[in-house]
């Protein structure tokens, strides 16, 4: 987008009127394009988000009138509720062994995938192909392999001489099986590699090869600089998918065995619609909001010093 | 002339219909249920709206999200006037308003009040908010020909014959058989290589409060304040059941169960002898087609079931509580609604349980469905061994003890991760801030 408009003086040079009226046309049209967007936004979600600020400062039980409690929710969570640092912990611990490998394992697809090699849109759509397939089924599907007794990754893993894991049936286990289960859909992130590595000018890579770089050289010192705002937008995009992970133990673990995969979304989705705790759910929700934005804040404060942009 | 004749007869018409639709109630009636169960609440609003016409029925099937659903409802001011509700949240909103009464209309109508006792939602005492949409217990199943096959006796019908703990486990054990043939008293008896499981219970609350019940023990004290389940007669049961899985081998491990078939049709392939379940699956075992039968549930001290369900409520918001209650009664009356004769659904009227005609109305309806002994199991044992109605109907907090307290240390317990004692020590731990009285 924005070398389109980088260029378009150079282009329409001597032409005044019709730039801007083509720039007008250009701006109008970009306003109508946004503004299903920015209307859905308006009308469906700013009202909520702001009534759940409100409920948040309230003991709410759905039914009934909210009563305002002040800052009591939150006093609650910081001081008494021992669920809401488990699942705290058990998203932080999920997130922060989760986002580095989907990250990795998507970048190492990527570059495969990027290779001039036979068959290559066969290959892109086999690894994209998990993650067109509803979470629900997936998980549903992970609930077999993991099965102790009769699932496929025991079944494979135990003539090797590994013991019996119990994966999601296990306390130490779930966050783990968790993790790898959700090194199988990084599809969409793959995707978003892939077009940042063919947006890589070949010439760089040229001026490698004349110098007498390596395959590795290439790797470190083109791809990856000239791929880190790539990196950066998806290394944001997982924290807040990761953070925010609800279906899985939802629909695999409920939370168990004893609260080690209660999730922080699914905790407060127990609050509001298990408990009819309207209010100290919402409160639960603006907590992990200021989190997560906390954490992007702090990922775009440090990108200055790793993100290379071309042309800036 | 003849237009305007014409013209004043559609008026005339229109008028009267106008009319008659507004001596017509409307009610709205919100619902859930598989498809089957649909299609038979639906015959049978049909039916109440052909008997009543001045009452207009209006069904809302929800089959998922019901609770969203329902609280978006009633928050949004819009609840309706007859509806199911969940039990956990029932008594909350009778105490909150949003739920009509019914103590008043039950008094005044000693026909539709001479319900199973149990199956009442008593608030403050002896407020009510009407009972279950059905009744249900919770019985044993078992496959005829394993037990034939293994030479054990048939569990016993009639609660004053009901096995002891002991007995049960017993049986269980010469019912489990490896792949070899051995069965779990053998010493060559191979636990890795079950071929069919003596036993196959449910790890929710249904499978183990009846035996609880029936050791002494209980959930919670009568007034809500104390949580009971670390108690010794409660621990004893747990441990029990536990054992069953990981010492005698004899049911299968909640892992296994998951990704296996449910129960009745594990049975049916003769995967697994025996099961404790709910009487609504009877629908299920009577066209499964093999040699099925049920039982009274092994016992402690005294021989215990539960009677269990979800309540039918009419909303407070209603403007014609009359033909709101008229509906009630009707909704769940077994002459007019098959679930009951088809397997699924006991009667909540004490006259179905008394009155061997009404009896056979319900049991003997449609041939196959209920086995002989169902008069034994289904209507004596309901009748004699369900003392209480569950403990998490009445609870306050009932939904936060169960999910934060229980639930918890109940997948530690089934995972063989703690014993029964240290995963009821930490559920009465964490339960003890959570327990607030009973509604």
């Amino acid at each position: 987008m924005s070398s389109l408009s980088h260029n378009s003086p150079s282009q329409i040079k001597g032409k005044p009127r019709g730039l801007s009226r083509h720039r007008r046309r250009e701006a109008i049209w970009g306003m109508i394009c946004v503004a299903p967007a920015v209307l859905g936004f308006l009308l469906w979600q700013l009202g909520p988000i702001l009534g759940s600020l409100f409920i948040a400062f309230t003991d709410w039980g759905i039914a009934g009138t909210p009563d305002w409690v002040g800052l009591g929710n939150f006093k609650q969570i910081f001081t008494e509720d021992q669920l809401f640092r488990k699942s705290l912990g058990v998203t932080l611990y999920f997130s922060l062994a989760s986002v580095p490998l989907r990250m990795l394992l998507a970048f190492l697809l990527a570059v495969l995938l990027n290779q001039k090699i036979r068959a290559l849109p066969i290959f892109r759509t086999i690894f994209y192909l998990p993650s067109i397939v509803p979470a629900i089924a997936s998980s549903v599907l992970w609930i077999w392999l993991f099965n102790p007794d009769f699932g496929l990754l025991n079944a494979v893993l135990r003539p090797l001489g590994f013991p019996k894991i119990q994966w999601i049936y296990g306390s130490d286990s779930v966050i783990p099986s968790f993790i790898l289960m959700s090194l199988w859909d990084i599809g969409p992130m793959m995707i978003i590699f892939l077009a940042g590595l063919q947006g890589v000018p070949r010439q760089l890579y040229e001026a490698v090869e004349i110098d007498g770089g390596n395959a590795w050289h290439r790797l470190k010192h083109i791809t990856v600089p000239m791929i880190t705002p790539t990196i950066l937008f998806n290394l944001i995009l997982s924290i807040i998918g990761a953070m925010q992970t609800f279906v899985q133990p939802y629909v695999m673990t409920d939370g168990g065995p004893n609260n080690n995969s209660l999730m922080y979304v699914l905790y407060l989705y127990k609050k509001a619609f298990e408990q009819s705790q309207m209010g100290y759910a919402s409160a639960l929700a603006w907590i992990l909001f200021v989190i997560i934005a906390v954490m992007s804040f702090v990922v775009f404060r440090t990108s200055s010093s790793w993100v290379y942009y071309e042309g800036r | 002339m003849l237009r305007i004749k014409r013209s004043f007869t559609t008026l005339i018409f229109s008028l009267l219909i106008a009319l008659v639709s507004a001596q017509t109630t409307e009610l709205t009636f919100t619902f859930w249920g598989s498809p089957f169960e649909k299609d038979a609440v639906e015959r049978m609003i049909k039916s109440f709206n052909e008997s009543h016409p001045n009452i207009k029925v209006r069904a809302q099937h929800i089959p998922d999200g019901y609770e969203e659903k329902i609280s978006t409802m009633v928050a949004g001011g819009t609840p309706p006037d007859v509806g199911y509700l969940n039990e956990g949240m029932a008594l909350q909103w009778a105490k909150e308003g949003i739920l009509q009464d019914l103590t008043p209309y039950f008094k005044e109508d000693p026909e539709a009040s001479n319900r199973l006792p149990a199956a009442y939602y008593n608030y403050d005492g002896d407020k009510t908010i009407g009972t279950n949409t059905a009744a249900e217990t919770i019985i044993l199943y078992y496959n005829k020909d394993l037990f034939d096959a293994a030479g054990v006796s048939y569990p016993p019908s009639k609660a004053a014959e009901a096995w002891t703990w002991d007995d049960f486990v017993e049986a269980a054990k010469k019912l489990t058989v490896d792949r070899n043939g051995n069965n779990a008293t053998s010493p060559d008896f191979n636990p890795e290589q079950i071929e069919t499981y003596g036993i196959s219970f449910p790890t929710w609350w249904g499978g183990y409060t009846p035996l609880i019940y029936s050791n002494g023990g209980s959930i919670a004290s009568d007034d809500g304040t104390e949580f009971q389940m670390n108690s010794p007669e409660a621990v004893e049961v747990l441990q029990n059941m536990q054992d069953l899985i990981y010492v005698h081998h004899v049911a299968p491990t909640p892992a296994q169960s998951e990704s296996l078939p449910s129960a009745d049709i594990m049975m049916q392939s003769r995967k697994v002898a025996m099961s404790i379940d709910g009487h609504w699956k009877v629908l299920d075992y009577s066209q499964l087609g093999f040699n099925w039968g049920i039982g009274v549930l092994p016992y402690y001290d005294e021989p215990t079931t539960i009677l269990l369900g979800a309540p039918s409520v009419i909303f407070s918001g209603t403007k014609h509580p009359e033909e709101a209650f008229e509906f009630y009664k009707f909704h769940n009356d077994p002459s007019q609604v098959d679930l009951y004769a088809k397997g699924l659904w006991m009667p909540l009227q004490l006259s179905y349980y008394t009155d061997p005609d009404k009896t056979a109305e319900w049991l003997d309806a449609i041939e196959g469905v209920y086995p002989p002994e169902a008069r034994d199991v289904l209507i004596d044992y309901t009748l004699n061994n369900t003392p209480t109605q569950p403990v998490f109907y009445w609870l306050k907090n009932a939904g936060q003890i169960f999910s934060e307290a229980i639930d918890p240390a109940m997948t530690a317990l089934w995972a063989n991760e703690m014993t029964a004692q240290e995963a009821m020590d930490q559920a009465a731990e964490n339960a003890a801030p959570l327990m607030q009285g009973r509604w």
